[in-house]
């Protein structure tokens, strides 16, 4: 079994201990560590420095944090498949304005929205970008 | 030039003839069947060239750069692990235009000192190699203002392709700023059909195995409604509304086939993969003088298969362009 | 890429009493640039042999360097090199291919050598240093005077190596232990003889470590087929059998007899020509198809079946 970090927010600290118990079933070294948002990313680099080689990473954390552990974690040498997203109800989904590039938040992916920055009518897709930490929002004409 | 010799003329020459040829020479045709097929249609190119300068080049780059100079956070991208490879591309392609065009572009390298001449825009880049203070904008970013083509670098990474730098401008509907740092696979996403049997992964496995120093070449064809070469997704909302305006009459000025030959090239020293677009448009007016053409055109938009119509952005005017073509069968029929 | 450079050996000097270094070079032509990792193909009379270039890719003045260790006598090729070879000599070399290339993504490479397995490295360690990149080096020799290399080690990468020429079992315990303790961000690589590198591969698996981050060179032998022989074929779903002749090959075999399987690059390393196999064995020459693939599937342009085969067509 690979070792496991697991990192969560706080407000996702329930989902974050019912992991590492699940993990832990699974014969896997296991870490938790509790972080605030916003996140601090020196922080977030001290955390995720030196970490055993084959480390798998779990993400309790939404948003722009999320985005920011996740560059933290490639330079840190983790691939995109070393990085999970665990499951946890985030209620926000971010819309990548195809038009001016802003992120939106909304809650769902079935309904448009009209983007804050440009005021574009923008359709959510299924084309989500792990850079991004977002999905494509096509314009309506 | 050279290459796209496909425009074979056959029997006795005409004045009106001779017209078209120096309209369609050139044109990079697509389609081999006469019927629409999804595949891996890349061919090895010999001599290894990734670009090509066309009579369009001063047009073009003064387009390019124009739109650089506007909108440069929407069409140059670039993430830091791009840098070495970036530089490579740069050399390779001042050494290519100069090699191929010797009376048009110079290239001399003594050591890591460098000097590119391009005679056809009276200017020139010195610069020593893998020193940033000696440029002013990233090496892909430089030397993407000295050719037609779009340049996208794929990282080759352990756990498979990324986009981590491009310079486009001539885009067909999709978003640089969307993709960059994306795996191949995802950016493929939304092509219809094409996650169907792994067809991704085999494309991406061709890829990551080209070898160094070889260039693969295929055509993708798409329409626009416009004569535009800039047809980013970031301006949808200025030249999508022109697919509601084809009518069967207008069709031949504003629909135009659009071509791009898109070139993979392995970099030898970094081992990335360099992937060159260059997009060439044809009016629906020029296309249809060339019989073959002509048929072959009406035979893969026919049977293209409504997915693909759809994310070619043809639904919309699909009935209105057929109806466009048959009445010039029509016509043609009755002229005989 | 099919064609040759013809190379005149410039330069050969003694790297030890068993390893040669030769410096090609032209006059006529600019050499093909290469990367950290790659080899050249040269053409001796006795057939084609693959050699690590050990220069700087980055430093390159239009030579190739490799370093050669005498295996064999003048019938084999590190013996005809060592011995039959001269400076001032011409001969043939493919373009270099590279199968080793660093993983530019690495926070950190550790290379661990033993023999003539530093060849690699040497280029791969002059190359990081130019970038500016991190790195270390483990090498295993029988001595200091058998090691190739170690006086250039010892001058440009000195703090960055450790050097292993104790007894057999001493050495391997220690180089476990050098393979211990590594952190994300690490990316491993390993060449020298195969006990060498089982012992470090099955090592590193009980670490745990993805096999991803451990890499050896992938050499890819294309099989060419000396002597390609006739062979049946029976397609289930048509209803047809036919013959393919030595000369001919499946893809062409299948056209004649209006099958139609599309293709593109005839060289089986596109997958375009991909068909399924219902019975019989195969030998596969593509580069395209995985091991699993190949037990169900064959690429029609350059593969051939052996006596009788069946394909799903």
């Amino acid at each position: 079994m690979r070792p496991i970090l697991i990192l969560s927010e706080v407000r996702f600290k329930k989902d974050g201990l019912k992991e590492k118990e699940l993990q832990k079933e699974n014969g896997s070294s296991v870490e938790l560590k509790l972080i605030d948002s916003p996140v601090d990313r020196k922080k977030i680099e001290q955390i995720l420095k030196d970490k055993p080689l084959g480390t798998m990473l779990i993400l309790y954390t939404g948003g722009a944090a999320r985005k920011r552990i996740r560059r933290a974690a490639n330079s840190a040498g983790f691939s995109h498949e070393d990085v999970r997203i665990g499951k946890m109800d985030t209620g926000t989904y971010c819309i990548f304005c195809s038009q001016c590039h802003r992120i939106n938040r909304t809650a769902s992916l079935e309904k448009s929205i009209i983007c804050i920055s440009c005021g574009q009518h923008l359709e959510p897709s299924n084309h989500y970008s792990s850079f991004q930490d977002a999905y494509l929002g096509y314009p309506i004409l | 030039m050279g290459y796209y010799g496909i425009f074979k003329i056959t029997g006795r020459l005409d004045v009106r003839e001779v017209i078209q040829v120096s309209r369609l020479n050139g044109f990079p045709f697509p389609f081999t069947k006469d019927q629409y097929t999804y595949s891996n249609n890349s061919v090895p190119l010999d001599p290894a060239k990734t670009i090509t300068v066309t009579a369009d080049y001063k047009n073009e780059l003064e387009l390019k750069r124009k739109l650089l100079q506007k909108h440069h956070h929407r069409c140059f991208r670039s993430l830091p692990l791009s840098m070495e490879s970036q530089w490579e591309i740069m050399l390779l392609l001042f050494n290519e235009l100069a090699s191929c065009n010797p009376e048009s572009f110079t290239f001399q390298k003594k050591g890591d000192e460098c000097l590119f001449q391009n005679h056809l825009l009276e200017e020139e880049e010195a610069f020593v190699f893998r020193d940033v203070s000696t440029i002013a904008l990233e090496p892909l970013d430089l030397v993407g203002r000295h050719v037609q083509e779009d340049l996208i670098l794929m990282g080759d990474r352990h756990n498979g392709l990324f986009l981590e730098a491009g310079q486009l401008c001539f885009p067909s509907n999709w978003s640089l700023a969307f993709v960059q740092g994306m795996e191949f696979k995802s950016i493929h996403n939304p092509v219809p059909g094409i996650q169907n049997d792994g067809f991704i992964d085999k494309v991406e496995r061709f890829i990551s195995k080209i070898r160094p120093g070889t260039v693969w070449e295929r055509k993708n064809w798409s329409i626009t409604v416009t004569n535009m070469l800039d047809t980013p997704l970031e301006t949808y909302s200025v030249w999508g509304k022109h697919r509601q305006e084809v009518t069967c009459e207008n069709a031949g000025d504003l629909i135009h086939l659009r071509v791009e030959v898109q070139r993979l090239f392995r970099l030898p020293m970094n081992h990335d993969v360099l992937f060159t677009i260059h997009t060439y448009l044809l009016q629906l007016n020029d296309l249809i003088q060339q019989e073959s053409w002509f048929k072959s055109f009406y035979q893969n938009i026919k049977t293209l298969p409504e997915e693909i119509a759809e994310y070619k952005g043809i639904s919309t005017y699909r009935t209105e362009l057929i109806r466009f073509l048959e009445n010039h069968m029509e016509k043609e029929r009755r002229g005989q | 890429m099919a064609y040759t450079l013809q190379l005149t050996v410039k330069k050969i000097e003694h790297e030890t009493d068993t390893i040669k270094k030769f410096t090609f070079t032209s006059d006529e032509i600019p050499l093909p640039p290469f990367g950290a990792g790659a080899h050249v193909t040269l053409h001796l009379p006795m057939g084609k042999r693959q050699y690590s270039l050990v220069n700087n890719p980055l430093e390159m003045k239009n030579e190739y360097v490799i370093a050669v260790k005498k295996i064999s006598d003048h019938n084999g090729g590190s013996g005809y090199l060592h011995e039959c070879i001269g400076q001032g000599d011409n001969i043939s070399v493919s373009p270099p291919d590279n199968f080793f290339p660093l993983r530019t993504e690495a926070k950190h490479h550790v290379f661990f050598a033993a023999g003539i397995g530093i060849t690699p490295f040497v280029s791969m360690m002059a190359y990081l240093k130019t970038i500016g990149r991190s790195f270390e080096l483990h090498y295993a020799a029988s001595g200091e005077r058998e090691c190739a290399f170690h006086r250039h080690i010892q001058n440009h990468f000195r703090s960055k190596s450790t050097f292993y020429f104790m007894k057999r079992e001493e050495k391997i315990a220690k180089l476990k232990k050098a393979l211990q303790n590594r952190t994300m961000g690490t990316h491993i690589y390993l060449c020298g003889p195969p006990a060498f590198m089982d012992i470090l591969l099955e090592h590193s698996h009980k670490l745990r470590y993805p096999e991803k981050f451990i890499h050896e060179e992938q050499f890819q032998p294309a099989v060419l087929i000396e002597n390609p022989q006739p062979f049946f074929v029976n397609l289930v779903k048509t209803k047809k059998t036919f013959m393919v002749s030595s000369g001919q090959t499946l893809l062409d075999a299948l056209h004649e007899i209006d099958i139609y399987v599309p293709y593109t690059c005839r060289m089986g390393v596109c997958g375009t020509c991909e068909v399924e196999i219902e019975e019989g064995d195969v030998v596969h020459c593509d580069s395209f198809l995985t091991e699993e693939e190949k037990v169900g599937n064959m690429l029609t342009c350059v593969s051939r079946g052996i006596g009788h085969i069946k394909l799903r067509l």
